[in-house]
């Protein structure tokens, strides 16, 4: 639907003049759209408000000028455009039975006539808005002239004429104005009359949301036609005696000719250069409503429970203790039903730990006769046994106090081995640490072995900085990396195990004994490449998969991981029982880790938690 | 895009590519002149590796110091650090192997760092309470497969049955091998790259780039 420029009269899309002041609708500024009645501009392809496609503009051109051209009847065009309007209004178009449709008032037309004077007004002002069914209804109640006949009003082509006609009268009041042009339409045609009580009342749809008051149509200025003003926060003061409708920002800038939109919306903002015009903004299309958010799932519920049991946890080193969580009453005696019951499974899972460390001590070795060692073990253990009394070994240390429950009995076996044949040994450490697990073994040993001395048999020479360069060192120059021993500090020199190395071809074997992937490639790439050293490696069974390649490339010479091969080897080897004695505590604690894998999914299908159905 | 260096930074990257290539010329090749000059690059290296250790040491020392010395929480250890960390320091200089060092070993640092790792069973086992979770099939996976080894990784496991030495060493022998060949590989050519990138002077960690 076209809105009229002039008097903001709702026209049919192919109308080419206003049915309700006559002027020509061509250029026209806005339109009303068809779905949801809002007003749209010109220029604009769907509507603001509900993105209905609009038919664009030189369609309206093209079926106006066939419409013009092809013989249509009174009826047919009047039966198109009461469909039009009864699409707007949300009605069943009842186009078959004229004679049933309600009558308009006449004061919506009256309207029309009756505030034609008060056009300037509100034109200038432009506070209102085009009038839903309400408010024109409501406001020709109250500017009706009480001698007008409104059944009997019509609306039909021949009113621009009429219109033209009463410009030319130039009416003393709005009264005698609207008197005058309802006597002119008191004889309309039968059909055409009734149709347009009917179109008259349904020209007017429900005013569009967010308006405000709408104004009533007003008549058209014959003479001049005010241009309008935006408001644009900019109040225009009604006429004293009757004060026109407000309109919206929106509506009002609707209600302006394009031609006189821009400067005067840019009016306040004249001596702003570049301004936006507001129809661009306002012509945006509205985003469509955003889809509520579902509520959590299940697994999300039960991943935010984990989370709070986690974060609840207390701290070690808290002096506030733990962060009591906020749930809501219904779920707090459950949590708290559940929590108590993690408490408790977790100190007896903790429990079972201490009792499968402490259990050897009182089970007497139940599972050291089923220890048989393996082949592998055996032929580490052949390969240490090899080494003769005229071989100096180079015994490494790398492994902390925090291995050396895993990795004391082993080098324990290992250098009671070598020390029940004489071999004299000489021990040193890339770590720092690693010199007081040297010291431990060798007193350990001394323990065992009085006879063994310190500087004859064996030496300790301290702690070898640098990693990888220091192992250069090492290999390049022996002497340069150690020019004293750690114990006593005497040169090497001087000390009857150690007097004749002066490079490390002075060396015969090396044992490792790491706890380091790391450590042990260091040793691998630097020292034994083009040395002809034989290199055996006792390290901890965490790193014993990293060192199986070089173990099978012949880099290694003999490979042993501590956890699980130290009490077979103390078997192989004929070494004082030490790791024998705590194969109790490792059969319980695997029987611990079945039990907790058991009674985790136990209770974890019980529960029927979320994520058990993945 | 970088910045344009100065002389300090065209003699820096230029000592650093002469010793990388002096290092690896003597790692390659047996020459006596070519030893001597790694020998000393290497002393060199040591020292300054000794004297990392040290300033590490004085670092750690400065900022528990500014700490009591602000009177911030947790004061009270970092004084109970200093006053270990010197004490161990001036044992372990003016008395290297006394027995008040060896006692410090023995009785403080020995039982704390065993203690430490000992706590790693507790967390493992609590993790294990919600890993064996058989949420889906790689959970069941990852099950059996930990209690199969464990099982296998026994001391006393050929008691239990023979063949579960015989599959420990397999797994050990043919897929352990093969994964860790070829992380190994990845590794030595990550090293590769790497030393070559300093070698050419693309990376200069010695300039801060």
């Amino acid at each position: 639907m076209i809105v009229c420029p002039v008097c903001n009269h709702r026209n049919r899309a192919d109308a080419q003049s206003c049915a309700s002041c006559g002027a020509p609708l061509t250029g026209f500024v806005y339109r009303a759209c068809p779905s949801c009645g809002a007003l749209n501009g010109a220029e604009q392809v769907f509507c603001h408000r509900c993105l209905t496609e609009l038919t664009p503009i030189e369609e309206l051109a093209e079926e106006a000028q066939v419409q013009a051209e092809a013989p249509v009847s009174e009826e047919g065009r009047e039966a198109v455009f009461e469909a039009e309007c009864a699409a707007l209004a949300g009605e069943p178009a009842d186009v078959s039975e004229p004679s049933a449709r309600e009558e308009p008032t006449r004061a919506g037309e009256g309207a029309l006539i009756e505030v034609a004077p008060e056009l300037d007004t509100a034109a200038q002002g432009l506070e209102g808005a085009p009038s839903g069914d309400e408010e024109r209804e409501s406001q020709p109640a109250e500017v009706a002239p009480p001698e007008a006949d409104v059944s009997e009003q019509t609306e039909d082509p021949t009113v621009a004429s009429e219109w033209e006609a009463a410009e030319a009268l130039e009416p003393e009041t709005g009264e005698a104005r609207g008197a005058q042009v309802g006597a002119e339409s008191e004889a309309p045609q039968a059909g055409a009359g009734e149709a347009q009580d009917r179109r008259g009342e349904e020209i007017e749809p429900a005013a569009p949301e967010g308006l405000g008051e709408a104004a009533a149509p007003e008549a058209p200025e014959p003479e001049q036609p005010q241009a309008p003003q935006m408001p644009g926060g900019i109040e225009v003061e009604p006429p004293p005696d009757e004060a026109p409708e407000e309109l919206t920002d929106q509506d009002a800038l609707w209600l302006m000719p394009q031609e006189q939109r821009m400067p005067d919306v840019l009016a306040p903002l004249a001596e702003i250069e570049d301004a936006i015009p507001v129809e661009t903004v306002v012509a945006l299309p509205h985003r469509a409503r955003p889809t509520l958010p579902m509520g959590p799932s299940d697994a999300d519920r039960h991943d935010a429970e984990l989370y709070q049991d986690i974060a609840g946890a207390p701290a070690s080193l808290s002096s506030q203790g733990p962060i009591q969580p906020r749930w809501p009453a219904a779920q707090a005696g459950r949590v708290q039903k559940r929590r108590l019951g993690s408490e408790v499974a977790r100190t007896l899972l903790w429990l079972g730990v201490l009792l499968s460390g402490l259990a050897p001590i009182v089970t007497g070795n139940l599972t050291a006769r089923w220890v048989q060692p393996r082949e592998a073990i055996t032929l580490a253990s052949d390969a240490v046994a090899a080494i003769s009394a005229e071989d100096t070994v180079l015994i490494s240390f790398d492994y902390s106090p925090a291995y050396a429950g895993e990795l004391d009995p082993l080098a324990l076996a290992v250098l009671r081995q070598l020390a029940d044949r004489s071999v004299p040994m000489v021990a040193l450490s890339t770590q720092p640490s690693g010199i007081g697990s040297a010291e431990r073994a060798f007193e350990a040993l001394a323990r065992q072995m009085p006879e063994y001395a310190y500087g004859y048999d064996y030496a300790i020479l301290g702690f070898l900085p640098g990693q990888e360069v220091g192992l250069r060192l090492l290999k390049v120059s022996f002497g340069d990396a150690f020019s004293t021993d750690h114990v006593l500090g005497q040169r090497l020199g001087e000390l009857p195990v150690t007097q004749n190395l002066t490079t490390l071809e002075d060396i015969d074997h090396i044992i490792l004994l790491a706890e380091d992937g790391a450590v042990a490639r260091r040793w691998i790439e630097q020292v034994q490449p083009g040395s002809g050293i034989d290199l055996h490696a006792f390290v901890s069974s965490r790193i014993e998969p990293l060192l199986q390649p070089y173990h099978q490339s012949g880099q290694i010479k003999t490979l042993v991981g501590a956890a699980n091969g130290s009490a077979e080897y103390e078997i192989a080897s004929g070494a004082a029982p030490n790791a024998l004695r705590w194969t109790d505590g490792a059969a319980l604690f695997f029987v611990l880790w079945v039990i907790v894998a058991i009674a985790t999914n136990v209770v974890y299908m019980s529960r029927g938690e979320p994520g058990a159905r993945e | 895009m970088r910045r344009t260096l100065s002389p300090t930074g065209w003699l820096a990257i230029s000592a650093a590519i002469l010793c990388g290539v002096l290092a690896f010329v003597d790692y390659v090749i047996p020459n006596p002149q070519i030893d001597a000059v790694g020998v000393i690059l290497l002393d060199g290296v040591a020292i300054l590796a000794a004297f990392a250790l040290l300033l590490g040491v004085l670092n750690i020392l400065a900022a528990h110091a500014r700490r009591v010395l602000s009177g911030d929480h947790g004061r009270g250890l970092s004084f109970l650090l200093i006053v270990s960390l010197c004490l161990t320091l001036a044992l372990g200089v003016l008395w290297p192997s006394s027995q008040g060092t060896k006692w410090i070993f023995n009785h403080i640092y020995f039982p704390l760092q065993s203690t430490m790792a000992a706590l790693l069973a507790f967390f493992i086992v609590n993790a294990a309470t919600r890993i064996f979770r058989l949420r889906n099939v790689e959970a069941l996976l990852l099950l059996v497969t930990s209690l199969f080894l464990l099982l296998a990784q026994l001391p006393f496991s050929s008691g239990i049955s023979p063949y579960l030495p015989l599959i420990r060493d397999w797994v050990m022998t043919i897929p352990v091998t093969a994964a860790m060949r070829g992380m190994i590989l990845g590794i030595a050519l990550g090293i590769i790259s790497t030393s070559l990138r300093i070698l050419l002077a693309v990376d200069r960690p010695y300039l801060g780039e």
